[in-house]
């Protein structure tokens, strides 16, 4: 299964380069084991690529997610995150099932869950570097669709699933003590599937198609808030750049809302 | 002895007289185009828009200067703006899908609706000049034939191949076997669409001609050439056709012959093979040559017959076998359809008009003829099967026939909803069976 093999390597990856995601961390904290909950929202679009690259459509996907945040050794954060995600596959189309199928339908709910690593590596001043780095998954949920029109009663067992791997620095410029800035460019990747088994009276069929995100990289921006140093509030907007078969540069989106409380 | 099913092939007054088309006789080729009928629009063929492009209709209180930076934003260029609609045409940036940028327009609060730049067609209607006597194909409710007195179908009774062929016109892959009386080799509406010479196993020859006219007629209904300004419409455009005789000059065959056809046919490459032929005399040899066919990846159509009574062999061999019973032109069972348990499903049979052998066509006339029965009826079934098994190679006989069935029309609900003796599923619909279904939220 490529998509088992991909977050395997996707894991190793980040046990090997143990950056983290989310800069929400604009106060040092000092005490090992010190724990933070957190809540994120967050939304990307993104351009996939199927069918041996040759066709494209875009993934839609919001997450709501849940976790915590524990600092591991001095300067080491672990977080882990598990939520619920909504994810539109609208685009996708299936012409080696019994009965073609043009998937239009929409929001698909799942399960989303993750973790990530983050460490801080120079300090000058007011200016921070680290490295950050993210795994998170959709599994996605099982979803009946009936298909009516035909001769005989059909339904449509629908699947997606997709994973998003980052890695990479994060500058973060503090301009006070509750208000910081931050930047960061990752290598970001995308991958997913989405299984489609059709089944008309005798006549069954599956087909999967295995996407992939056409940018490799995503370039994030945004403010951190921490009025205390247990409450934190973070906004940052993400674009993912690639380049056009056709020459040029297209350019997805996302943001992301978090916030963090710590115990 | 299995018999040619019976076929009432109107020749003479039904055969299209040239003078049914005087102006095409005395005018030349010119002429003939103006009986033909609206040609293709431009477009690649079976694409819903215009790629790289779309239309934009921004709210009227959005200013020039936030409809081009709308545009801008969108890394779009301004093609054409339609003054008296306000619509802009703008092209989008290349390697954008038109859907997504449609999404994303959408999503612009200044714009009031976003489309794609759709094609607008008279659907997907060749320019065959005899099309439009093609009630089979495309029923508008046309008088079918010029003969004073000809009958008049009922719109939409028809196997909605225009819109099928939206989505196909078939492969050059698949190639269709026509067990019958062969085929006229050098008729212009079946010469570019033949595999080869074919084979006679009447005369043991590799000269498959057709010396009695049945073949040629199914051969044209299932894969005539089209859209070349000439004769009449196939049902798969492109798919190829292997003629093979097994059925005499007189209209009859043996077991042996039709038997060893089927293999031969099989065993070279035919996907789909098309038996308008029958019997009420169950054979194994011919059961055990459809079975070896089925087995070897190939669909068989069969008809059904024509003596309103149980449905004729190899049609019953109900697992191998897609038993093919008749319509007419208002999607009424053909009187003449025999009927059973064995029947899949149905397709026009009742004055369908096919290429006819030139050798055997009387001087004055055309050489396409109109024809009745379940031979004609499988034709369309053929034609079908080699337009799925084009788009899906992987589907099975038995997916192919599932297929047809399910996505046919249940013309005869009215009298016996769902699956029935007389109509099988009912009359087959191209479009059901090979345009996408859509799932939508």
């Amino acid at each position: 299964m490529p998509f088992l093999r991909r977050g395997v390597a996707a894991a190793l990856v980040l046990v090997l380069w143990t950056p983290g995601p989310l800069p929400l961390r604009a106060r040092e904290e000092t005490a090992a084991g010190r724990w933070k909950a957190t809540l994120g929202l967050e939304y990307n679009f993104r351009t996939i690529a199927w069918d041996q690259k040759t066709r494209f459509s875009r993934l839609d996907a919001a997450v709501l997610l849940a976790g915590i945040r524990l600092q591991v050794i001095r300067g080491w954060h672990a977080s882990a995150v598990l939520g619920c995600g909504l994810s539109d596959w609208s685009g996708l189309v299936f012409r080696n099932l019994p009965f073609s199928v043009d998937y239009e339908a929409g929001y698909r709910a799942g399960i989303t869950a993750g973790g990530g690593l983050e460490t801080h590596l120079v300090r000058f001043g007011s200016w921070d570097i680290g490295m950050a780095g993210r795994l998170l998954a959709s599994f996605g949920s099982r979803k009946t669709l009936s298909l009516s029109g035909l001769n005989e009663e059909g339904r449509l067992d629908v699947r997606g699933r997709w994973m998003r791997v980052q890695a990479g620095p994060v500058v973060t410029y503090r301009s006070s003590v509750a208000l910081a800035t931050f930047f960061k460019a990752s290598f970001d990747r995308l991958w997913g599937a989405f299984t489609m088994a059709e089944t008309i009276g005798e006549l069954d069929g599956t087909e999967e198609k295995a996407v992939v995100g056409r940018s490799w990289v995503s370039i994030s921006g945004g403010l951190l808030w921490e009025p205390s140093p247990a409450f934190g509030l973070g906004l940052e907007g993400t674009v993912f750049p690639y380049r056009r078969a056709g020459g040029g540069v297209g350019l997805d989106a996302g943001a992301a809302l978090r916030a963090s409380a710590g115990f | 002895m299995p018999s040619l099913v019976k076929t009432k092939t109107i020749l003479g007054l039904a055969l299209l007289a040239a003078a049914l088309f005087p102006s095409a006789r005395q005018a030349g080729p010119a002429k003939i185009l103006d009986l033909a009928f609206v040609p293709e629009t431009d477009g690649p063929a079976g694409a819903e828009y215009v790629e790289g492009q779309i239309l934009v209709k921004f709210k009227p209180q959005a200013g020039v200067v936030v409809r081009a930076a709308s545009l801008v934003a969108c890394g779009s260029r301004l093609i054409a703006r339609l003054p008296r609609l306000d619509v802009y045409v703008v092209a989008i940036p290349p390697d954008e899908s038109v859907e997504r940028m449609v999404e994303v327009y959408r999503r612009n609060p200044d714009v009031e609706y976003a489309e794609p730049n759709g094609y607008l067609r008279v659907e997907m209607t060749p320019n065959d000049t005899l099309f439009k006597y093609q009630y089979a194909l495309a029923n508008t409710g046309q008088q079918i034939g010029s003969i004073p007195g000809s009958p008049a179908g009922r719109a939409s009774a028809d196997i909605k191949a225009t819109s099928g062929w939206e989505e196909s016109k078939g492969s050059p892959e698949v190639v269709i076997a026509v067990v019958d009386t062969g085929v006229d080799l050098t008729h212009p509406d079946l010469k570019n669409k033949l595999v080869n010479a074919g084979r006679d196993f009447v005369n043991n020859d590799l000269d498959a001609s057709d010396d009695h006219g049945h073949g040629s007629m199914v051969a044209g209904i299932a894969a005539a050439d089209t859209n070349n300004l000439e004769g009449v419409a196939g049902v798969a455009w492109n798919s190829k056709i292997l003629p093979l005789k097994a059925i005499d000059s007189s209209g009859t065959g043996t077991t042996d012959k039709v038997a060893e056809a089927i293999r031969w046919a099989a065993d070279n490459g035919a996907q789909v093979i098309n038996l308008s032929l029958g019997s009420s005399l169950p054979t194994n040899t011919l059961r055990d040559a459809c079975r070896y066919a089925f087995e070897k990846g190939a669909f068989i159509a069969a008809a059904a017959g024509n003596g309103g009574q149980a449905v004729h062999y190899p049609a019953a061999y109900d697992a191998y076998v897609f038993a093919v019973a008749a319509t007419d032109y208002n999607d009424a069972r053909a009187s003449f359809s025999n009927f059973g348990p064995e029947v899949d499903a149905a397709a026009p049979g009742v004055r369908t008009l096919a290429p006819y052998a030139s050798a055997l066509t009387p001087p004055g006339y055309l050489p396409y003829a109109y024809g009745d029965g379940t031979s004609f009826a499988t034709a369309h079934v053929s034609g079908l099967a080699a337009l799925i098994k084009g788009l899906k190679p992987s589907l099975s006989p038995a997916q192919i026939m599932a297929v047809i069935r399910y996505s046919a029309d249940d013309v005869n609900a009215a009298q016996a909803k769902g699956r029935d003796d007389e109509l099988g599923y009912g009359r087959i619909n191209l479009e059901e069976a090979i345009v996408p279904l859509k799932i939508r939220k």
